[in-house]
């Protein structure tokens, strides 16, 4: 009778069923966000306006048609400042826990402000981008929205903030591979299943899980073989300034792993195969053959999503 | 305290009630909308903790584990406790100030539980790795160790402390450790196999290192006090509410007395002004009566009998008056006047008792109406015995002193009624018998005195037109049945030729000065007639034309033009009027007497002669009242009336003359009785023009 019952279930929910047992679960479709406010955030996003000397934008370091993310190692900031880390895909990006590497800010609006302000990217500050932004006829009339901003006389820098942080809340890839077959649309082939059953057993699964595959909590970098620890980064320690939250940072999303090379926060892996390797070794304590990476490495080109539906309109 | 203050305390009641009412419904409403919101966050902080206790122990026991959601929970507990601490209640408020204490404690607690579960889950990863690296490498140790060596049998009991340690989430035993690993490490092994083992080590020291800390995060975790906080600062929060409402209640109970002082105030005014109508109603109806009511009496006065009348259909009335009311008021005085007043009421108030037919009101010092409706003659007649049977047949006694009344009354049905009947009872006084009397359209007076206008303005016209005309009446004598003179007689030619006789203009020609003009007419055509013929002739003078001097005068001019006729004429003084300059008329008439007229009295026996006057009038004749002459045949009373006037004539030495002579019988009867003239329609009738007999 209850194998009966269960019979109907899985014949019922099969995909939710599914779901249900796995650690990751798919992205969802069609995000949910301010369209009016994103499309004006689309536009900043590649505005070189919000930095001191006009020439860089917050797509100069977040590459929204590639991964969304740097490529190279180290961004560069205004006058070709070079930054402390490289940078993380913006892809996304709302599903993390917490934003940056050392995770020191909850929200991505409070992300948004902070590469406007460091004087090793934009240099700007609040008064400084509201004057320009203000000055700007593309902008009187792109904020002059009466149904998003019925209460403001001018364009304040919250605005502005917002609408940076409603367009990145749009750049979500979903419909990759994996995320079809987690909802059943699709199978994996053999190498690819023997791959995330790799990833699982292995123990990768046990910090890259969850929607972004990753992003939901913080980790040791060498928790098991140390890694060699270098202050320049800007860790967990440098927000807590806690001994054990040395060489301590966000767990980065896995999604579109495969274009978002280099990786680590410092760039060291240029290549999936380096970063699996590293990883095992350090945070695994796993001597894993190159059999093993690889099959890794075909399911992880199972993550790569379709591009944010908000850039092709 | 007069009502108008009430009013005001009243209302002042229903102000402030209402006022607190308004305030009461502001607070409550504030309070309501603040305790859901703050005591539903609580309630989302007290199920979020819970959730995260459960993912994380879940997280600990489970190979895979999807960490969103103990990602998303430790997340909203941070937030939601911040709403709560920059709640306006929680920030403002006074009352609530402990709580912010303590929540503001709850923050940092949060916090610190958050960056535990954030630890934890980082040590969770890499004992979680090392575990499922020792168990599932275990199988790899087969290939590179003899079974049975040794290194396996170490290698095994590692993993299975390990493995103990993990399911029973107990680091004790892990204590052994160190001395497998010693043991591992003092064997000696192939390359590869040194490379493996040293993995191994790697992993147990981590183990060895982190799994007590592990354990104590995770029972920290588990026995978090952030539980016991939440629920304190709920509890709190939830007592201090309570505190709240308790004001509520208290505010609420002072509306429900505000409200209920000023409903008793204002059920109060309702009873007091009820009592005030019915006070006013009272003395509304008391003034009623007393508009209504005599006074004196109590019965239904003038007003109410004016009233009355128009609610009454077909009225008759029956007008009752006290005889001699007012010389009775004069002689005993007005307190005994009052009194009989009182009594005749009070019999007339119990025998026209509402239920009676009739209705009785004083509508006058002693004039009493009885109102009747649709009755007729003959009941009211029968109704006016009984009064008169119960007024007047019984002794009214005041102060020891008995009286009688008498009452007229008069019966009316013609409106309008009072007027009518009041002018009844006027002629009722004129009649010698009877006390009852109808009015009648021929009683009219009314008529009267229209036709008193008109009759004098025809008298006016007449004297001016000269038509007042003599008219001569043979007297003879019954003896002889010769005629011995004429008596001129008033009449009034109108113009159609038409002749008036004197009962229809005299009586209203006496009330006017136009009178002695006609007596002055009727002397100078009656001795201008006479002048020239041999007859002797008499003329009517009133008491009065002998106060007249112009009369005198004329009457002396004629004498003196026709000195012959004088010793013809025969004055004839009417009887029925009184004489107020006595002297004056005895000098007239002695002056007359000396030019030879003949004095007489006429209609003698009809008014009060005063005989004293009669006597002092050296009278030649007298001339006995129609009124009994007509009735002599029938009336005994009559002929007895004329057969004492008789014998005073007798007894005066004067002769006498009987008018209104009708018949033979009368005349003999007359003549019988000592009468020497007599004139009447049965020896002729008086005519402008003297006929000879002969």
């Amino acid at each position: 009778m209850i194998c009966l019952l269960f019979v109907c279930l899985t014949y019922l929910f099969p995909a939710g069923l599914l779901w249900a047992r796995e650690p990751i679960e798919p992205l969802p479709v069609q995000p949910e966000y301010d369209q009016q406010k994103a499309a004006i955030g689309k536009v900043l996003f590649s505005d070189p306006i919000l930095s001191q000397d006009r020439s860089i934008s917050c797509a100069s370091c977040h590459n929204i048609f590639s991964s969304g993310a740097d490529s190279r190692s180290v961004s560069l900031g205004v006058g070709g400042v070079a930054g402390d880390v490289q940078s993380p895909t913006v892809f996304n990006s709302r599903y993390n826990f917490k934003q940056f590497w050392n995770g020191r800010v909850d929200s991505l609006k409070e992300q948004a402000g902070e590469p406007v302000h460091n004087p090793a990217e934009m240099a700007m500050d609040k008064e400084k981008v509201e004057q320009r932004i203000n000055a700007s006829k593309k902008y009187q009339v792109l904020f002059s929205n009466k149904e998003c901003y019925q209460f403001s006389d001018s364009i304040t820098y919250d605005m502005v903030i917002e609408a940076i942080a409603e367009f990145e809340k749009a750049l979500v890839t979903p419909n990759s591979k994996f995320d079809r077959y987690l909802r059943g649309e699709e199978q994996l082939s053999q190498l690819e299943a023997s791959g995330y059953q790799l990833f699982k057993n292995l123990g990768c699964v046990t910090c890259h899980n969850g929607v972004n595959i990753g992003g939901n909590s913080f980790q040791k970098m060498g928790t098991i073989i140390p890694y060699a620890y270098k202050e320049v980064y800007p860790d967990r320690y440098s927000v807590t300034q806690k001994e054990y939250h040395k060489n301590v940072f966000k767990v980065p999303t896995l999604r579109n792993i495969a274009l978002s090379a280099p990786y680590f926060h410092d760039a060291s892996a240029k290549t999936l195969d380096d970063a699996i390797k590293a990883m095992s070794h350090h945070n695994l304590g796993y001597p894993i053959s190159d059999q093993q990476v690889k099959k890794i490495i075909i399911f992880l080109n199972t993550l790569t999503g379709d591009k944010p539906a908000i850039l092709e309109q | 305290m007069g009502s108008r203050y009430s009013t005001f305390i009243a209302f002042f009641f229903g102000l402030i009630a209402l006022s607190l009412l308004a305030y009461y419904y502001h607070i409550e409403n504030d309070f309501r909308t603040n305790y859901k919101t703050i005591s539903a966050q609580f309630n989302i902080l007290q199920k979020d903790q819970e959730r995260v206790s459960y993912g994380l122990l879940q997280s600990a026991l489970f190979a895979y584990y999807n960490q969103d959601v103990i990602a998303k929970d430790r997340k909203n507990l941070k937030v939601v406790i911040k709403k709560i601490s920059q709640h306006p209640l929680i920030q403002n408020d006074k009352h609530y100030r402990p709580l912010k204490k303590n929540i503001a404690e709850l923050q940092v607690e949060i916090s610190n539980y958050i960056e535990l579960i954030e630890r934890y889950l980082m040590i969770n990863a890499g004992i979680k790795n090392s575990m499922v690296f020792l168990s599932t490498h275990e199988v790899n140790a087969r290939g590179l160790f003899d079974i049975g060596s040794d290194t396996l049998n170490y290698i095994h009991s590692i993993i299975d402390s390990v493995v103990q340690a993990k399911r029973l989430l107990d680091n004790s035993y892990l204590t052994q450790l160190p001395e497998y690993n010693k043991k591992l490490l003092n064997l000696s092994y192939t390359e590869e196999q040194d490379f493996y083992i040293k993995l191994i080590l790697t992993h147990t020291n981590y183990l060895e290192k982190n799994y007590p800390l592990y354990i104590e995060i995770f029972s920290q975790l588990m026995n978090s006090p952030l539980r016991v906080k939440l629920e304190t600062a709920q509890q709190q929060f939830e007592d201090l509410a309570q505190e709240d409402v308790a004001f509520l209640n208290i505010l609420a109970i002072s509306l429900f007395a505000l409200i209920f002082i000023a409903t008793v105030i204002i059920i109060f005014l309702l009873h007091r002004s009820q009592k005030e109508n019915k006070k006013l109603l009272m003395l509304h109806k008391h003034l009623e009566f007393t508009l209504k009511h005599d006074g004196l009496t109590g019965l239904l006065n003038r007003h109410s009998y004016d009233q009355s009348l128009s609610e009454v259909s077909n009225p008759a009335i029956l007008l009752i008056n006290i005889n001699r009311f007012k010389m009775f008021n004069e002689f005993y005085g007005s307190e005994h006047a009052d009194q009989l007043l009182v009594e005749v009421s009070s019999l007339l108030k119990q025998k026209f008792a509402p239920e009676q037919e009739g209705t009785c009101y004083r509508i006058g010092g002693d004039e009493f109406v009885i109102v009747f409706e649709k009755q007729n003659s003959q009941y009211i007649e029968k109704i006016a015995g009984e009064i008169n049977d119960l007024l007047t047949n019984r002794d009214y006694l005041f102060s020891d002193i008995r009286y009688t009344a008498r009452i007229n009354m008069a019966i009316s049905q013609v409106k309008p009624l009072l007027e009518t009947a009041d002018m009844a009872l006027k002629k009722l006084k004129d009649r010698p018998v009877g006390n009852i009397i109808h009015y009648t359209s021929k009683l009219d007076i009314r008529d009267q005195i229209r036709s008193n206008i008109e009759i004098t303005q025809i008298l006016y016209d007449a004297l001016n037109e000269n038509r007042i005309i003599p008219y001569y009446q043979p007297i003879i004598n019954l003896k002889t049945r010769e005629i011995v003179k004429y008596e001129a007689l008033v009449r009034l030619k109108m113009p159609d030729r038409k002749i008036l006789s004197p009962i229809q203009f005299l009586p209203v020609a006496q009330q006017t000065p136009l009178y002695h003009e006609i007596t002055r007419v009727m002397i100078a055509k009656t001795i201008e007639y006479f002048s020239d013929k041999p007859y002797r002739f008499s003329i009517n003078f009133s008491m009065s034309d002998l106060e007249d001097d112009d009369i005198i005068n004329i009457l002396i001019a004629q004498f003196a033009a026709h000195p012959d006729v004088a010793t013809r004429m025969d004055i004839e003084l009417l009887e029925s009027e009184m004489l107020t300059d006595m002297a004056k008329v005895k000098n007239f008439i002695s002056e007359l007497k000396k030019l030879g007229c003949g004095i007489s009295i006429d209609d003698f026996g009809s008014g009060y002669s005063n005989f004293s006057n009669l006597t002092e009038l050296e009278l030649d004749v007298i001339k006995i009242d129609g009124s009994l002459i007509k009735e002599i045949n029938h009336s005994s009373q009559h002929y007895k009336t004329v057969k004492a006037i008789m014998g005073l004539v007798t007894e005066m030495g004067t002769e006498s003359i009987a008018e209104f002579v009708q018949d033979e019988a009368s005349a003999q009867l007359l003549s019988d009785l000592g009468v020497t003239y007599a004139q009447g329609y049965y020896f002729g009738k008086p005519d402008e023009f003297i006929v000879d007999i002969e």
